[in-house]
This record gives structure tokens, sequence and C-alpha cells, in this order.
């Protein structure tokens, strides 16, 4: 039995967002109904390219997220269980499968609900289980999936040319695929203003979290899982680079002030995995004992955007990509990489957040546990899943948090 | 490679006896006490606080006076936490020859410790089984608690502060919820699982400690005549199979302390020395580790002049 | 039957030793059915697949959370044991997370000479065949730097046709289940060690089975297909058996996914004559689509005359769970009764999955 749900904001800037992520949604419902064509994409899709052919993109992984901080996570998840999907696949999966499988006892859809899709796209490379809704989607909606398929590079990026031609053939058949499905054609020069726009706004996020190693915090997890969002869903566009000056802005002047997120900090904690959608007031919760959630590493950023390596902006993201990775990669990269920000945060514990159903973050935390207690860093286990909240329980959670708390403090 | 349950009447650190062996141990009818004895005089002016561990299935408390357990007390939760709270207080509080007002501050602990209405303050029953264990056995760097429906594993420093831990409060496996289950269905006395289990001299092989799957699985093998000691010896190591995983995950150091109900059940506790290769401690009363955690807590903050909140009698 | 294939299985590790010791050879570890072994013979190397031991995992539990497939785990559990120690090399394709993770974890609690990540295409395209015909090139070179001596092209034209032969005669012997009565336990067994053992050594045995089949009794159960995503030992088979089942046909990988198509002896590019055959012609659901994945199940099913379906999904494969309501779907629409398991591969649910299928079986009798 979940308590509370959103986690308080002490920032300014974050509390642009809920208003530019209701206008996206209303926007791609208006674009829907002008006509335009509208896909359904995975996360990792580049939305330079269908924004350069002046198609809408929907990202599905949010709007589970939408519905699991609205406490409609468990109506919805059920009914994709109802369907036949195990408890074991992922939590987005489940509730979009259920929202469009529909059933007469689920509530109202946020925002009203999804403008509908003409065709899909999907990463493989990503995760197993993004293959696997997708392709039900596909075939459940009667639509086309374009399936966007790139080299794995466990050990991050390379400057293997052929690993390059496959990613960039991979973007061209996308490319293709679309301009058969809608009938236009991809403006490149609207491709190369997007992704210098998309450039920006990196670098400005990279410079934030190198901003949040200052002591005390002038940002913390609480503002940070909700001021990800435009870097994920409005990337590409000016207004998304806006928000970044703007909340750039504001993060120098907290630290040019001393201002933080506790009146004394007693100790700093590092977010291992996904957040609990449903539930963000955890990332409060230490605040009452002088405790921040410091820093997350799911969406972290440290690397800066690499100079244009093509004039052409197709062979130009292919090389990009393939040269620096900014996601996954093998077990011993992602501990790596964990270690190092705990260390450069200065935290004094880490939370690993153990969702069963999000196999990618899930396999990985008891070989970052090892790695932790390698380095003398605390850790604390917490397992539920990160967007059904059946999972949850608070009492269970509380404890665990209480006694961490009172470990750290009693150092 | 024995264990040292001190079954023998003997002095624990308190300056005074127990024998508690002499007792019988049923869980669900158990409503205990230990009073002081007789030429220990209670002094009113003296300093008193106390510990009260409400856990799931059990709720204990335990009073304090300077470093002296003047009385604790034991019975089951029952399904009102808050009054199962009150009643504890009021039987350890009988036996003291004291009152609530006496107690110049009490500290809850357990699943049940926020809803303790005359508590001033709540810490987790992780950091009180850390500090109670290391007042019983100063060496102790791993504890292991199981509970009637958790488990957990608890790593402390030289000083008793709290460490690593790692719950196990998802699944029935080395919880005393899931050894009354199987008693049930064997009809073997609880008190007598452990032991039986000793003496078998084959195992039947049971790697599913879900409570729900056990249930039918060990029924079936009743029903196919297997020797009933077998089961247990199946069960008994499945259990410390788990409890071992959890175990690792904190890393076992000497000294290894066993606290909770289940440390009373010799099959888990031998099979568990073996499985970490040391010796398992513990105390003859292993269910007030956590009370008495909390009533040290307590004592410790008096010392800093902490102050007691408003209190209402108990009714 | 003899030769008792089991038996190669649950004495591999022996096997592997005693063959390192008789020809001072490299022994390489695999995952799944997507790694080309030619290419590891033909560099003088013995392939193994890795097969996991149904044991305590409070080992592998330090390293591994709980509900993740218990496939690669079982394997790494036998690693962290020292059972793998004979390895010399390990290759980790490119395929699910699970599986993927290896590369990684064995990488940090291991140190192997040889660790190669294998960049297999999830997608079927010809932009991925292309792309994996490439890798298999750097596959082959890196094979060669560490064997310390080039492939030939022959030798390895001669390595396909060996693996050929030996999946051609496991076709034959898996034919045998729906002619002649042949216990798919058998035919498992033979896949099994086929994973283990030297092809040469294999294809003999093979040969010997095929001999002896022909006088065997044959099995009398109702006529099952079985799909699962990763059985790495037959007792789940047998427990089919003994409840009066009969396996004619399979989708597994150690089954019918591991011999069914054949590398192209004609193509003269005989990397891509790899690249196809084991991107385009494996029923992995990580990179075939549902649709064409069901298309070949339906006809390997009304081939055989299979009854009714079982499919056995490993807890936490999301790549088979997925699936599985669109299977159960169009199963049950042509008329074929499902029955389900999610297996988490312990000892003890062997209790419950029998009466199960005892159950199962008895209402398609009728």
């Amino acid at each position: 039995m979940v308590t509370s749900t959103s986690a308080k904001k002490h920032l300014k800037t974050t509390l642009l967002v809920p208003e530019l992520r209701k206008k996206y949604y209303a926007q791609t419902l208006a674009d829907s109904q002008a006509g335009k064509k509208v896909a359904w994409c995975s996360n990792n899709i580049p939305s330079e390219i269908l924004e350069a052919m002046n198609i809408t993109t929907v990202y599905l992984e949010n709007y589970a997220t939408v519905c699991a901080s609205k406490r409609l996570s468990s109506a919805f998840c059920r009914a994709g269980e109802r369907a036949g999907f195990s408890q074991d696949v992922c939590g987005y999966a489940r509730i979009l499968m259920g929202y469009i499988l529909g059933g007469d006892d689920l509530p109202e859809a946020p925002y009203g609900g999804l403008a509908k899709p003409d065709f899909l796209i999907v990463n493989s490379y990503s995760c197993d289980s993004r293959m696997g809704w997708f392709t039900t989607m596909a075939r459940t909606l009667d639509l086309p999936l374009y399936v966007l398929d790139s080299p794995y590079q466990p050990v991050g990026g390379c400057t293997d040319l052929d690993n390059v031609a496959y990613t960039e053939s991979q973007l061209r058949g996308l490319i293709a695929f679309l301009e058969e499905q809608t009938g236009t054609k991809l403006d490149p020069a609207r491709l190369r203003q997007r992704i210098e726009l998309a450039a920006k706004a990196n670098e400005i996020q990279v410079e934030i979290y190198e901003m949040r190693k200052h002591v005390p915090s002038p940002m913390s997890a609480g503002d940070a899982y909700t001021v990800v969002w435009p870097g994920m869903y409005l990337i590409g566009t000016k207004e998304c680079d806006q928000f970044y000056e703007q909340l750039r802005a504001e993060v120098r002047e907290r630290i040019a002030s001393n201002v933080g997120i506790v009146p004394e900090e007693k100790f700093r904690l590092l977010w291992s995995g996904l957040p609990f959608w449903y539930n963000m007031a955890l990332m409060n919760y230490f605040e009452e004992k002088g405790g921040v959630v410091a820093i997350e590493n799911a969406f972290f950023r440290h690397l800066p955007g690499l100079p244009q390596q093509d004039e052409d902006p197709v062979r130009d993201m292919a090389l990009r990509s393939t040269m620096r990775r900014g996601y996954a990669g093998s077990i011993g990269e992602r501990t790596d990489l964990t270690v190092e920000i705990a260390r450069e945060y200065s935290v004094d514990g880490v939370i690993l957040s153990y969702n069963p159903s999000c196999r990618l973050f899930y396999i990985l935390q008891p070989a970052l546990k090892n790695a932790l207690d390698r380095a003398g860093i605390p850790t604390l286990a917490l397992e539920c899943d990160m967007a059904d909240e059946r999972t949850y329980s608070e009492g269970q959670v509380k404890t665990r948090l209480d006694a961490f708390i009172e470990r750290l403090l009693a150092r | 490679m024995g264990h040292r349950v001190l079954t023998e009447i003997q002095h624990y650190g308190f300056g005074w006896v127990l024998d508690l062996r002499k007792d019988g141990y049923n869980i669900d009818t158990l409503q205990r006490a230990s009073a002081a004895p007789p030429w220990l005089p209670v002094e009113r002016s003296a300093l008193y606080v106390a510990g009260i561990d409400i856990g799931s299935a059990s709720s204990k408390a335990l009073i304090l006076e300077q470093d002296r357990v003047l009385a604790h007390a034991l019975m089951p939760t029952g399904a009102e936490s808050a009054a199962s709270a009150q009643r504890v207080m009021e039987i350890a509080l009988r036996q003291a020859g004291l009152g609530l007002n006496d107690m110049s501050y009490i500290i809850s602990t357990g699943y049940g410790r926020i809803i303790v209405p005359f508590a001033d303050e709540e810490v987790t029953e992780l950091s009180c089984h850390a500090r109670g264990a290391h007042q019983l056995f100063p060496a102790v760097r791993t504890v292991l608690d199981m509970g009637g429906q958790d488990c957990k594993a608890i790593r402390c420093d030289e000083r008793g502060r709290l460490g690593d831990f790692a719950m196990n409060d998802k699944c029935a496996a080395g919880t005393g919820r899931f050894l009354e289950l199987m008693a049930d269905v064997l009809q073997i006395p609880l008190n007598q699982i452990g032991a039986l289990s000793l003496e078998a001299t084959g195992e039947v092989r049971i790697s599913n400690t879900c409570a729900v799957f056990a249930k039918s699985e060990v029924a079936a093998l009743v029903r196919q005549g297997r020797d009933r000691r077998e089961i247990l010896a199946g069960l008994h190591e499945a259990i410390a199979a788990r409890v071992h995983t959890l175990l690792r995950k904190v890393g076992v150091e000497p000294d290894f302390v066993i606290a909770g109900g289940i440390g009373k059940n010799i099959g888990v506790v031998q099979r568990l020395e073996a499985r970490v290769g040391l010796p398992a401690l513990v105390p003859p009363e292993p269910q007030i580790v956590g009370a008495l955690g909390a009533a040290l807590f307590a004592a410790d903050r008096v010392a800093e002049g902490a102050v007691r909140r408003q209190r209402q009698p108990i009714a | 039957m003899e030769p008792s294939f089991d038996r190669y299985r649950e004495r591999r590790h022996e096997e592997a030793r005693a063959w390192k010791e008789r020809t001072g050879g490299k022994v390489v570890g695999l995952f799944c059915c997507d790694v080309p072994e030619e290419l590891i013979h033909a560099a003088g190397m013995l392939p193994v697949r890795l097969l996991g031991e149904h044991e305590d995992t409070s080992e592998v539990d330090i390293h591994f959370p709980v509900n993740v497939c218990p496939y690669p785990k079982a394997c790494f559990d036998q690693a962290l044991k020292g059972q793998y120690d004979y390895l010399d090399g390990l290759v980790v394709p490119n395929v699910c997370d699970m599986v993927r993770a290896m590369f990684g974890s064995w990488q940090i609690n291991f140190s192997l000479p040889f660790l190669y990540f294998l960049e297999v295409p999830q997608k079927i395209s010809s932009q991925g065949i292309d792309f994996f015909t490439v890798e298999l090139g750097r596959f082959r070179g890196a094979l060669e730097d560490f064997g310390g001596h080039p492939i030939a092209d022959d030798t390895l034209r001669q390595a396909i046709r060996l693996f050929n032969a030996d999946r051609e005669l496991l076709r034959q012997l898996s034919a045998l289940r729906v002619t002649a009565g042949l216990p798919a336990s058998s035919v498992q067994d033979a896949v099994l060690s086929s994973m283990v053992l030297p092809k040469e050594q294999h294809l003999e045995l093979m040969k010997e089975a095929l001999a002896e089949a022909a006088t065997a009794p044959p099995a009398d159960g109702l006529p099952l297909f079985l799909s699962a995503s990763m059985l790495d030992e037959s007792d789940f088979v047998r427990l089919i058996e003994e409840c009066g089942g009969h396996i004619v046909a399979d989708d597994m990988p150690a089954g019918t996914r591991y011999f069914q198509a054949d590398v192209d002896e004609d193509d003269p590019n005989q990397l891509r004559a790899l690249a196809r055959r084991y991107l385009e012609d494996i029923p992995c659901p990580r990179k075939m689509l549902p649709e064409a994945h069901l298309a070949r199940l339906l006809d390997m099913l009304e081939a055989s005359g299979a009854r009714g379906t079982i499919i056995h999904n490993l807890r936490a494969c999301d790549c088979h769970l997925y699936e599985y309501p669109y299977f159960k779907k169009e199963l049950e629409a042509r008329g074929l009764p499902v029955l389900f398991f999610r297996g988490e591969e312990t000892a003890t649910e062997r209790e419950q999955q029998r009466a199960d299928i005892e159950a199962f079986i008895e209402i398609i009798a009728g």
C-alpha cells in the first residue's frame, strides 16, 4: 500500500516539466487529428530522423511511467497479465499491453490516451523485452514494424568501420521504411539541424551532471528524474535546449549561493537502477534525516558529444553512435562506471534498486554490490518493480531505508 | 562442531541468573516473563529504560535498570499490534514491580515499531539486533536473526554498530512460520523437529522452500511412506541452504551469533555451522535480543540527555 | 539404447580433460546455437556447449539475482565450482540479456586467455548477413591468433562437411521418433552429446546408434510436440515419457534447432554460408519474429501428427515468454491443446509437473 507518490521538487525549473509533458502528449493527439503520421517508438529510436520527416514520435516507456506515477499500474498490469503476459516480463510492457488490449475495469488513460500509431519502431539491441513487446503490439494492432539493429559493443565505443557500416545501413533502412510509409522524403538539412540541437542539449546536461558533484548538492534525484524528461522526449528541439539552459543557470546560482537540498548534509546517496515511479517521494525520504540522493546512474551522462564526423548527417549519426556508446555495455563497464560515480560524487552509500522485471538493470545489481563492497562503500538492496506497484511493500521498504540511515548516521 | 547454547544455570553478564531450558517452549500459547530474583531489591530511584520489539509473530519487552535486565516478557503478537505492545509492556512492568512512568526512555523496534503508543523513539530491528547481540557476545561480527516471518543477516563492527545487512522478507524460507507449517503437516511438535532432523541417516532432497509448494510436496512424501526424519532432514537442509545464501550476501565473520526463535532449532543451527565453518553462539533466550538492543539504545539516549515524549498511561 | 549418449553429457568434463591430454589441443566453451562451431573445430580446437547442473545455487547467488534465466546462471555456477577449469576460451554470442551478461561476468571473475564476444545481429536481414559475414571473418582471425596458426579454407570446408554429416544423422535419428517410435529422450541425449564431444567421435557413435535404433522397441505414448526455451538435460523429456507421452517433434535448442539446417556447401564464400545458416535458419525468438517462428513450428507439428503441445519456458526468459500468448492462441485455434510450464529448474518442481503432464495426457487421450 503506497502512501505517497510525487517527489518534492526543490528547483523551480523542474516545475516546468509537467506542463511540457502535458503539451507534448496533447500535441501528439492534435498531430494525429491533423493527419500527421504517428510512430510508436522504443526509447533509443532517434527522433531526430522522424522529426526531419515530419513524423510525430511517441515514446512508450514514458507513458508507462506516467501511468505508474498516477497510481494506475496495478490495473493495467493485471489487464496485460490476463492477456497471458507473465509477471516476469517488463512492467512497462505489461502496462502498455493492458492499455492496448483494454477492458471494462480499466481506469481512464492519462492525458486522454496515446495518439493512434501508424507504425511501430523498435531498437533490438538494448534489451530482450522491447522486441517481444513491440512485435506483440504490431500484431495486435496490425501495423508495420521496423526493427533497428546495431552492434552491441560490450566494451563501449570503437572505431570499427564495419560496425559503422552496419549501423548506417540500419538507419538508412529505417529512413527507407519511413519514406515508404509516409510518402515524404527525409530533409537532410533539417536532420542536421536537429542533430546539432540534440548535441547541444547533451552538452548542457553533461555540464549539469558535472556540477552536481558539488557539496552541498545543488540538485538531487528528486528533481533529476523529472528534468531528464525533455532530454529524452523533446530532444532536437529549441525548447529542449532552452529548458536545459535555464536549468543550468539555476544550478549555477544554487552553487554560487551554496544552497543545498537540506540545511546540513549528513549523508549523500547514489540511487542505482530505476526508481519506483509510483513512489518518487522516496527520493525525499532521506531529507528529514539530513540525507540527499545526490546522484543516480540510470540516465547518467558524462561523455561530451563527439565533433561532427561526416558531412552526411546519417553517416555522421552512425559514426558517432559507434564511436561513443551512451548506453549499456558489459557488466564490468557498468559496475566500474557506477563505482567511479560513487567516488566522484562523494557518496556515503548506494541504494541498489533490484527491479525484477527490468532485466537490464536487475542482472547487474549483485555484481555492483560486490564491486562497491570491495570499494568500501555501503549498499542497500531494495526489491521492488519500477512500474508495477503491487510489488511494493511500504513496511519492508521503510525498514530497510531506516536501518540504512541508522547505519550511515552512526558512522 | 558444538554450539554454545547456554543450557545450565549460569550468569550471562547482568548479575542475575536464568534457567530457561527447564521451561517448555510453545510458540502458540506462550506468555512468559522472567522476574528478578527476590534477593535483588528494586530501588525506585534507579534509572529504568525499556525496549519493546513488536515482531510480526511475537512481541517482546525488556526492562533495564542501569546495566541489569530487570524483567522481560514475550507473547504472540496477534492481530492487534498496538494492543500486544501494551500487554507485553504491562507484563514486564508487573514482573519488575514498576509503572510505565518509571521508564526514563522507551525505544520500540520490529515490524510494529511505529504503532507503539508509549514509545519515545523507533529504531529498526537491524540496529537493535546488532547492539543486543554485541552486549551478549562482545566479539560478534555477524548476527543471523531468524524470526517468525522474516530472516535477517546482519554485520556489525567491534562496537556493535550496524554494518551491511540483507533481509529475506518476501518468502518463507528460514522463518518460524515455515517450520510451524511443516511441523503441522508432519504432525510433530515444533520443539522436536530440529533434533529429529539430525537423527535421519538419509535425506529426502527438497529444493523448493516456497511454503506454497513445500506443503503439498511434504504431504505427498508422507503419503508415500517416506521416513519423517528424512523428510525433516531434507527440509532443514533446504532451509539452511537458503539462509546460507542470505548470509553470504553480507559475508560471515566470527563471532557468529544466531538470534530469533529458530535459534532453538538444533537441526538448523548445526547445519548452518557446518556451512559457514564457524560455531554458532545462541543466547539462552534468543528472541529478546532485539528488545535488549532497543533498551540499550534507550539507555544511551538518556545518557545523551534525551527527553521522553508525553506519555499516555496504559489503559 | 547403446551407445548410451547420456553418459557423455554426464562425463563431459572428464571427456574434455582427456581430449586435452591426448591431443594437446584447446577447449573453447560457448553458449547457444548461434556460434559457428565449425570455425572453432577448423582452428583445431574443441567447441563445447556449456551445460549446467540442478544444484544448490548459494554460490552463484552472490553474482546473479534470483529472477533471471537459470540456464546461464547454472553454467556460471559450474565455473565457480571449478568444473570448467579446463576451458581455454569462451565465446559469448550477442543473444539475450542473460547470455550477454556472461561476457562481463566471466571477464570479472575468471581469467581466460580467450574470451570472445560474437556480434550476432539481432535481426534477420540481408544487411545483417553482410555484417555477420564480416564478423565471422573477425572471429576467424581471432581464433587464428589464439591458435597460433591460420585456418585454411580447405580445413574449414572439411569442418563444415563434418558438421553437416553429423546433423544429417541427427535428423535421421530424430525422424525415427515418428516412423519407429524412438523415444525423444534418446534423441535429446544424442544432441547433448554432440554438443560436447569431438565431432568425428560423435559421428561414429551416431552411425552405431542408427543401426541400433532399427531394432529398438517402439515407444507407444501419446504423440506430443515439445517447445522449450532451453532444456540442458533430458530429464524433462524423460518425465513426459514416464507420464505416457511420446515427443514426436520439437522446437528447442538442445533438439531440432541444433541440427535442422545445414551450412550450404556450394557457396564459395564459406563465411557467408555460415552467416546464413546461423542467422537465418535457427528459430531463436531473439531474432526470428514470432510469425516466422510460429510458421516453422506449425510445419513441424503438422508433419509429426502430434495431438498436443507442451511449452516449457525457463523463468525470466523474456524472448519466449512474450511469444507464448500468441502461440497458445494459434495452437488452440487449430485444435491443439497446450500445456505450459514456467520452469525454475529445481528438482522439486518435477513432481508438480508430473501431475500436470499426466492430467494433460489423460484429457487428450480422452
